[in-house]
């Protein structure tokens, strides 16, 4: 204690720049919020960036990220923004016009209702600004209920200093057959500084309603910029959610996301995930199952190159008894790309039933490129089921003679077997326009990482 | 000419033990040829190695197909030019489906050929074809190729793509193994469709069995990486009724 004492001052000056001056706030902060935030910056000040000497982050350094500066771009000008090319020509590469799907812009964490579509009935959307002028009682009883400041300080940071968010709340019963696509952009404004980004999202859904929710997280602008994420989802009594997300961010940028999600009885989760751009990615996504017969599929894919370092870290909390889980995480990389894997699978005591199983697997197309697998355990019912395997190599050569010796030259047995690698990942997203617009990106961006 | 001419073949793991140890074999057009021997005896090698799997080496020796040096030749090279290996263990590859990869493969060779590209719907039609032939179920078509096949279900796959690709010389592998006698039949019926007078087969099997439905015209027994004894099919009868053993004192046949 006494050495904390005499190196806080030190630490809170530097970290202190991260946190958000009074005047910049835009949004009219109610006092319950107020504590939250003043709770979540104390620990923040206290606790600082994770480095590679807490175990959950030895394998993805953020030193280099969080020592750069960052300016900041607010709703105003994240508005204006809005209007340059770049960012045109970015919210329109994700295109997603064949799933008719609802559009929801955020730039830099603000939401705006300007470039977004309208919300289908059963569905309410709104930025906190709005949420809470007008009251919305899930926006006070829900936040920060599952991401708490002191899991790390990039959550904490995220409490202290998001300036907007967005509030998705699907009624009891509502099956809006349109997915939500939420397109989130990090930009900023030449000549200023990359944008530091505190994104936070707030999904609810009620019991017996089903969404989709796709979000692209998107980055324009020539200095590098960082975005935060945090993510809540709560999903009632025999809801069911489909979150798809594709990280497509500039390869100078970078993202560090903290999604949560808990599931009632017999509720529904269906996650995919595809990485294919940045410098350093990290997806964070803990999921407890707090009901019985509450069941998750977790899902990824990743593509790297160069430098790139994608990290999944995923925790399935089996709360309660009779759950299933499913976990596969696919990664290919090529050049001197790294990739992490950690599934931690945690059997709380009563969790009779639990059926989980958790694969990883990696191709790696050069001797240069690395990837960490690492399983995490921890099971304290007797009753239970869990298997986990991981694999990691390079293209199968029995696989690669078979579909040459029907006649593919190597080069095209070679995409054959990258592009089936990742399709049996894609293939388990449910929505099928989306799952089309996912495999498209994909074979585009396969064609990068191992030129066909 | 003959179609395939192996000459003096000596072959084995690269930076292994030689299997194959002087291996002579000449298979005509029209011709149905069978290689049988105990197991160990080099006869998937030999297929691997006809095929061009980079596992193995050839050491010496040469093999000749329609005129072309066969081992100048990489694996998609000899599927163009009509090879065609049905694998012994047919490998599986999940999330590529059977009929895209059939599609592409048949379009390379028809390319190759000079011949122009299927489209879906012909090619489509042509597959169904094949499968009905091979009394495939049309699930078959949206599955990943040999993704939780049974091991019959996978050696059907194999004639079915055959019976697609059309090649000039098919090596079996050990395409009986596996199979009940109903499947064994509609296998025999896959590959007896394909027999024709500018086509060569070569049927690789340990047992007789298969070979009471596809009739071959030449029987050669394999041994320690050699053919030790060739004939015509009542040598296959006679290796059922006595086992190998008895060949033991023989002289090595040429070829
Ligand atoms: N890839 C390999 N690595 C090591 N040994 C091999 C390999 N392939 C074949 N062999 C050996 O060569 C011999 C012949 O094998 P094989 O050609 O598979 O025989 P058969 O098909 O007649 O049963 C066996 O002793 C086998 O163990
Ligand atoms: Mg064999």
């Amino acid at each position: 204690m006494t050495v904390l004492a005499v190196e806080k001052p030190e630490r809170t000056r530097s970290l202190d720049r991260f946190m958000p001056q009074p005047h910049q706030a835009a949004m009219q902060v109610p006092a319950w919020l107020a504590a939250l935030r003043q709770a979540a910056a104390e620990r923040f000040l206290q606790a600082g960036f994770p480095t590679i000497h807490d175990e959950e982050w030895r394998l993805t350094n953020v030193a280099p990220l969080v020592e750069r500066s960052y300016g900041s771009c607010k709703r105003q000008e994240a508005l204006a923004t809005a209007r340059e090319p770049a960012v045109v020509a970015a919210l329109k590469a994700v295109d997603l016009s064949d799933a008719n799907a609802v559009r929801l812009v955020l730039i830099n964490g603000n939401f705006i209702p300007e470039l977004s579509s309208a919300a289908p009935a059963g569905v309410t959307v709104r930025g906190f600004g709005e949420a809470i002028k007008a009251g919305e009682p899930a926006l006070r009883n829900l936040l920060g209920k599952l991401a708490l400041p002191e899991h790390h300080g990039f959550v904490a940071l995220n409490a202290a200093a998001f300036d907007d968010g967005l509030f998705i709340d699907v009624a009891p019963g509502s099956t809006p057959s349109q997915p939500l696509h939420i397109v989130a952009l990090t930009h900023h404004v030449a000549p200023h500084d990359g944008v530091l980004a505190h994104p936070r999202l707030l999904l609810n859904l009620g019991h017996h309603a089903k969404l989709t929710v796709l979000t692209s997280w998107v980055g324009g602008g020539a200095s590098p910029s960082l975005t935060n994420p945090v993510m809540e989802a709560f999903i009632g009594q025999a809801a069911a959610l489909e979150l798809v997300k594709v990280v497509s961010i500039n390869d100078g940028d970078s993202h560090i996301a903290s999604d949560y999600v808990q599931l009632a009885d017999a509720a529904n989760l269906r996650s995919f995930v595809l990485n294919t751009g940045g410098a350093v990615v990290r997806n964070n996504l803990s999921t407890v199952l707090d009901g019985p017969a509450a069941e998750a599929t977790l899902n990824g894919l990743s593509l790297s190159r160069g430098c790139q370092h994608v990290d999944n870290h995923t925790l399935l909390d089996h709360a309660r008894e009779h759950c299933p889980s499913h976990e596969l995480y696919k990664s290919i990389l090529a050049d001197q790309a790294s990739g992490v894997f950690k599934g931690r699978i945690l059997v709380r005591p009563g969790a009779q039933k639990t059926d989980s199983k958790q694969t990883s697997k990696a191709i790696l197309l050069s001797d240069e490129a690395t990837m960490n697998s690492q399983p995490q355990l921890e099971i304290y019912a007797d009753d239970v089921k869990c298997t986990h395997g991981s694999t990691t190599g390079p293209l199968n050569d029995e696989q690669l003679f078979y579909l040459r010796s029907r006649g593919l030259d190597a080069t095209r047995a070679h995409a054959f077997l990258t592009y089936a690698f990742a399709a049996d990942a894609i293939n388990r997203i449910s929505h099928e326009a989306i799952r089309a617009a996912i495999n498209q990106r994909v074979v585009e961006r396969l064609h990068e990482v191992a030129p066909g | 000419m003959a179609l395939l001419e192996i000459k003096d073949l000596h072959a084995g793991v690269v930076g292994g033990k030689e299997i194959l140890r002087g291996l002579n074999l000449t298979i005509n057009a029209g011709e149905v040829h069978a290689i049988m021997g105990p197991n160990g005896s080099g006869k998937s090698t030999l297929a691997q190695v006809l095929a061009g799997r980079e596992t193995y080496e050839v050491t010496s020796g040469s093999v000749m197909f329609d005129g072309k040096d066969l081992l100048e030749l990489a694996p998609e090279e000899r599927a163009c030019e009509g090879l065609f290996l049905a694998f012994q263990y047919p490998v599986e590859i999940p999330g590529v489906s059977t009929s895209y990869f059939l599609k592409s493969a048949l379009n390379a060779i028809r390319k190759h050929r000079g011949e122009s590209e299927l489209d879906a719907m012909d090619f489509l039609k042509l597959l169904k074809s094949k499968m009905k032939l091979l009394e495939m179920d049309q699930s078959f078509l949206g599955r990943s190729v040999n993704e939780g096949f049974s091991g019959g279900e996978k050696k059907r796959n194999e004639i079915m793509q055959m019976a697609v690709l059309n090649p000039r010389l098919a090596v079996l592998d050990e395409t009986d193994s596996g199979l009940d006698i109903d499947a064994l039949k509609i296998v025999s019926n896959g590959v007896n469709a394909l027999r024709a007078p500018d086509r060569g087969i070569l049927v690789v099997t340990h047992y007789q069995r298969l070979l009471d439905y596809i009739v071959p015209d030449f029987v050669h027994v394999l041994r320690n990486g050699r053919i030790i004894k060739s004939g015509d099919k009542n040598l296959a009868l006679e290796l059922e009724a006595r086992g190998y053993g008895w060949l033991e004192q023989e002289q090595p046949a040429a070829v």
